[in-house]
């Protein structure tokens, strides 16, 4: 469409530049329009020499009033379609940029999160209220027994735990679910799970559950 | 004629913005439909967790009333002894196959997981019971990552390269 418009203006500017050729300074072209309907179809009357013709409603007259498109009006409604156009384009890829930065960042979120869910799950084995005595990494099962059973303890690292956005703490052996940490809070989860064991005499193996909250736009 | 050359040069400049603009869009378009590499950094610290633990897991061979954990399993099968109730290379595979059905899943639920296959192998230099040892489940084509350990079975004997091979589909993140 814009490239019409603007074949349009070329042309009109080919033939004001053709009468500014004739010696006649013209600003623009001068067309005549018709006083009953309006139609700048006007034609001159072959059955009468020096009268003009309305094609649509049959007027006929010597003169016809005429109106003159002015270059400069038409020179800034090309501009200004131009100037829409560009914008139309610009915001386009504005729009594309932006979303395209938008899913970079959730990426990154992403990730950052759950690097620190896989740190977060070797931090709680590795806490000294849940750890072995031994040097390795596991889970002490009579440790976990005692806070799997005790409510007042549970309640002891509730703010500990809902600092660092848990909703829940599970600890699941092949016999036995041990439950560390569980909050009644409401929303969007994630659960991130690796592999303890649990020891006292023999070690089990076991999976180690947190539920992170997830934040709203996630 | 000038016009008309004037008329020229604008609708190339106009054509010239428009290829500009597609291409810049092209452009963007190729790096968001760009699949971006899968992130397996927590499957694959889980599948190391997974193969520690395992090792020092329990087992159900005993040998003079102490059941041995899967590491202890490993030598014994090497060494060909057996444990009081049965074959410890048959105990040994029928306990990792057990623990890794409970980790992953068995063949069946497996495919639908983020990590649809999984091969568990025990490499030894030389001859060994241990190369029977081989388990595999699922889908074993796409992406894939290794997760070893290795283990010493003793003095003057060869290392024990225990390596657990999981495929995972792209949409892993």
């Amino acid at each position: 469409m814009q490239l019409l418009l603007v074949m349009k203006t070329d042309m009109l500017n080919v033939k004001s530049s053709k009468m500014k050729g004739k010696g006649k300074k013209v600003k623009g072209k001068a067309i005549k329009f018709c006083p009953v309907c309006g139609s700048t179809e006007i034609v001159l009357d072959s059955s009468y020499s020096g009268v003009f013709k309305c094609k649509s409603c049959g007027y006929r007259a010597s003169i016809f009033p005429s109106k003159k498109e002015r270059k400069a009006q038409l020179k800034i409604q090309e501009m200004a379609f131009v100037l829409l156009a560009f914008a139309i384009l610009a915001s386009f890829v504005l729009l594309f940029f932006a979303r395209f930065q938008y899913l970079s960042i959730i990426k990154q979120a992403e990730k950052i999160r759950e690097e620190r869910a896989i740190a977060m799950l070797h931090g709680i084995a590795s806490l000294p209220e849940l750890s072995c005595s031994s040097s390795s990494v596991c889970i002490d099962k009579g440790k976990l027994e005692v806070i799997n059973s005790s409510d007042r303890i549970k309640n002891n690292y509730k703010e500990l735990w809902k600092s660092s956005n848990i909703k829940s703490i599970v600890i699941e052996t092949k016999t036995k679910t041990y439950v560390v940490y569980e909050s009644s809070e409401k929303g969007n989860f994630q659960t991130y799970l690796t592999y303890v064991p649990v020891c006292n005499h023999y070690c089990e193996f076991a999976k180690i559950k947190v539920k992170l909250i997830l934040p709203e736009n996630a | 004629m000038l016009r008309e050359k004037k008329a020229q040069e604008e609708m190339f400049g106009f054509v010239l913005i428009v290829v500009l603009v597609i291409i810049i869009g092209l452009v963007f378009l190729a790096f968001s439909l760009k699949k971006s590499r899968p992130s397996i950094l927590q499957k694959s610290a889980q599948i190391d967790d997974l193969l520690n633990t395992m090792m020092v897991s329990v087992t159900k061979c005993r040998i003079e009333n102490e059941n041995l954990s899967i590491k202890e399993l490993i030598r014994k099968c090497h060494e060909n002894e057996n444990c009081d109730d049965g074959n410890s290379c048959e105990i040994l595979k029928k306990e990792i196959n057990e623990t890794l059905i409970l980790a992953l899943g068995n063949s069946t639920e497996i495919r639908n997981k983020p990590i649809h296959g999984y091969s568990f192998s025990i490499e030894v230099n030389g001859t060994s019971h241990l190369e029977n040892i081989k388990i595999e489940a699922g889908i074993s084509k796409g992406n894939s990552f290794t997760s070893s350990l290795t283990l010493p079975l003793g003095i003057n004997k060869p290392n024990a390269e225990i390596k657990l091979k999981c495929w995972y589909n792209a949409s892993l993140s």
